[in-house]
């Protein structure tokens, strides 16, 4: 095999439970909320929101009086993937999903900072797509320079060894799409139909169960687009680094067949004969970009000032290099919790086959027309 | 034919010559960074693998350095805007090469201040080529100035523009085969990359530096895809994916092309990333841009002077194209040494060599360095 082909073993396990509790040590990408900084995640995320990208905007127009980060750019301080905790070295890692918990806004110059701790090593033997796998949580909690939590959020990572996964081939099947004309302007047409509420308010009132929201495109994806979103969240490993990185953890380096120079297992990211390596036709993207795009979808719904309160998505399956997403939601309830006027939704997103790669729910915090002042709502609770 | 291609008419380059001295705004001088932050100058480091410098990273060393605080590398200003020719438009789905840079820095750039450039092409001017014939040099001027409206640099910048079915045609450099990194090569490599010194707060004194003084060389490379990813932190990958990235091509049809594979379209930028890309203008694989190689060329000379060192002027041409695989090694050396203006300068040849003993980047520089007998904060 190209890349290590790690084992899990019970002594690999064992080794990884202790770490179950410890604080790891992360590195963080933006400790600053700038205003370059929030650009750059969202240009790198394609979300054209006016209010990520134009510092007046969220000056004259949002509550909070100022320009804030989507929620998604905490993806940018630190990714919480379960692979945080390491362990298992050779033993291949998919990124499984993430379940957030908001409190506060990140407002355009906040300091944020991230502790993360592995919670649970869960074993599943004997899986159809990947024989046997370990399922790795962890906890981030982001902090501003105030001390507050600004939010929490739980990710997990499946780990399975290379080989089984190349045998059992659960994406064989899976080849890169060529898209017709008529497809392309199918996507282009929903590009065009996008658009962000902005300074504009969605009242709790208006909102109905069973409210579709207006589909968020991506893709076809390429490798500009991998490349964009990591340039704006996720730290580089290349020239010096990479070797020195290596030398610490060897079982994440390989070598390029046909240059022979060192490369990162991350190149399943953008190379297609790695991913191959692992039963992917393609290179697909990290996952975490995918839940960028669903609250892109969200926060287009919901304007500048209501509030995302909860998100849930799992990664179920690779986006890979020439897939298209479509992200969807829907409200699925709409109720009151004290003084919060709130929503559910189902948000997922699905790809030109119509497979569902990532589903997801979400809670909102509206304004209510029963409530006069809505927006002082937000300085009483100094959201 | 994978990327678009067109001919260089003699109405496309009248066209041009109009847009010559004229201020260019908007889009057009789109900026990555408006402020030097914490994190943009980090950034920045990252993605031209400038990672041990604590006078660019570390706010304690730097509080102790003569700035007082952390300051940004000469060529960072790049990310506020990118000086070549191809922002100048024109001859649509005719290639642009950057072709080279040179730099003049006036005062530092410290943490947080927030710079603004301006932009105008200054010349146009026709020449042959054996690369692609009949081709088209774009000379254009950046100036940048910081929030004081002091004006810190001043940066020229050149794009030759080609035709890519001619340059596909002649062929020069479809020889050039990828380059297999032997054992021997990697250790060296290694080697190198641990051994980097940077001077930092050891002043190099200009008393102690003499004529043919050579830099400790900085190793880059071998060049792929990682080492792409990482130059996209330092100027931006993210403005054109997705919607972006539709609303451009819409706009901009020749900054186009199909990926033959996905029928999806995608911008010319990929030559950096996608040897199917870079095949399309008769280029092997793909290859670096030539601003981050210049930046390169730029640390092996902020690595020597150290902290109390001010770089004054660097000016460097992309003559060759390195391409993945490629290994680019950074040297420099003096070649004069003299006083003037109450300073103390030492001018230096400095460039970037290939693997194959190739001088792919061939520049100049001028370095004010610390002089014992000068005042303190001279």
């Amino acid at each position: 095999m190209l890349m290590p082909d790690g084992k899990i073993t019970a002594e690999g396990i064992k080794e990884l439970k202790k770490r179950i509790g410890v604080p790891l040590r992360i590195k963080i990408y933006n400790e600053e909320a700038s205003i370059d900084a929030i650009r750059h995640f969202a240009h790198g995320v394609g979300d054209t929101n006016e209010a990520w990208d134009n510092p007046g905007h969220g000056f004259i127009s949002s509550t909070y009086g100022c320009m804030v980060a989507p929620p998604s750019f905490l993806y940018s301080v630190v990714w919480p993937s379960g692979i945080l905790a390491g362990g298992l070295p050779g033993v291949h890692s998919f990124f499984g999903g993430n379940d957030w918990e908001f409190f506060h806004v990140v407002r355009a110059g906040d300091k944020i900072s991230a502790e993360a701790k592995l919670t649970d090593v869960v074993e599943k033997n004997n899986s159809k797509a990947a024989g046997n796998t370990v399922i790795q949580y962890v906890e981030v909690i982001y902090k501003n320079q105030y001390g507050d939590m600004v939010a929490k959020a739980k990710g997990w990572s499946i780990r399975a060894e290379r080989s089984a996964l190349k045998e059992k081939g659960k994406y064989a099947n899976v080849k890169k799409h060529r898209f017709t004309e008529p497809e392309m302007k199918a996507i282009y047409d929903a590009y065009d139909k996008e658009e962000a509420l902005g300074v504009k308010i969605r009242y709790w009132d208006d909102v109905k169960v069973g409210d579709i929201l207006t589909p968020v495109a991506k893709g076809p994806l390429n490798l500009g687009d991998i490349q964009g979103y990591a340039s704006g969240a996720i730290p580089p490993l290349a020239y010096s680094e990479l070797p020195r990185y290596l030398k610490k953890h060897p079982a994440f380096g390989f070598h390029h067949p046909t240059s022979n120079r060192l490369e990162p297992v991350s190149r399943v990211n953008t190379d297609d004969y790695v991913a191959a390596e692992i039963g992917i036709n393609a290179a697909y993207d990290y996952g975490a970009d995918r839940i960028c795009w669903i609250e892109q979808l969200l926060t287009n719904w919901m304007g500048d000032d209501a509030f995302l309160k909860k998100l849930y998505v799992e990664i179920r399956q690779p986006d890979i290099i020439g897939d298209a997403t479509l992200c969807k939601g829907k409200v699925t309830k709409k109720y009151k919790d004290g003084e919060d006027h709130l929503v559910d939704l189902d948000c997922w997103a699905e790809n030109q086959r119509g497979e569902i790669t990532a589903p997801g729910k979400a809670t909102i915090r509206l304004f209510s027309r029963e409530v006069p002042g809505g927006h002082l709502y937000l300085y009483e609770h100094q959201i | 034919m994978v990327l678009g291609q067109a001919r260089i008419t003699d109405e496309g380059v009248a066209n041009l010559k109009t847009r010559v001295g004229s201020y260019f705004k908007g889009e057009y001088i789109f900026a990555h960074n408006h402020m030097m932050t914490k994190d943009g100058i980090a950034h920045w480091c990252d993605g031209i693998g400038d990672y041990r410098n604590p006078l660019y990273r570390d706010p304690n060393y730097a509080a102790k350095t003569k700035y007082g605080t952390i300051v940004a590398p000469p060529c960072s200003l790049n990310s506020i805007l990118n000086v070549s020719g191809m922002r100048v438009g024109g001859l649509p789905g005719v290639h642009s090469f950057h072709s080279g840079w040179d730099w003049l820095w006036l005062k530092p750039v410290y943490l947080n201040d927030t710079i603004t450039g301006t932009y105008r092409p200054v010349d146009i001017v026709e020449k042959k080529s054996e690369f692609a014939l009949r081709t088209v040099i774009i000379y254009a001027e950046g100036i940048y100035r910081n929030q004081r409206d002091e004006i810190v640099a001043r940066c020229i910048g050149w794009s030759i523009r080609a035709e890519r079915g001619t340059a596909r045609d002649q062929g020069k450099y479809k020889e050039i085969k990828q380059y297999w990194i032997t054992p021997e090569m990697q250790a060296q490599i290694e080697d190198m990359m641990e051994k980097e010194e940077i001077r930092g707060a050891n002043p190099r004194y200009w008393e102690d530096v003499n004529v043919g003084d050579t830099t400790q060389p900085l190793v880059k490379g071998p060049l792929g895809v990682g080492e792409m990813m990482a130059w996209a932190h330092s100027i931006g990958g993210g403005g054109e994916v997705h919607a972006f990235k539709v609303r451009s091509l819409r706009k901009h049809p020749a900054w186009g092309w199909k990926n033959p594979e996905t029928g999806a379209s995608e911008t010319i930028d990929q030559v950096h990333e996608q040897e199917e890309a870079a095949k399309g203008i008769a280029i092997p694989a793909a290859y670096d841009v030539g601003a981050q190689r210049n930046s390169w060329v730029s640390q092996g000379i902020t690595n020597w002077m150290g902290d109390d060192g001010f770089l004054k002027n660097l000016y460097c041409e992309y003559r060759r194209f390195n391409v993945y695989g490629d290994i680019q090694f950074i040297k420099a050396k003096v070649t004069r040494k003299y006083e003037k203006d109450g300073e103390h300068l030492v001018d230096m040849d400095a460039w970037a060599e290939n693997q194959r003993g190739e001088v792919t980047a061939p520049g100049k520089a001028t370095v004010a360095l610390p002089s014992k007998t000068a005042k303190k904060g001279k």
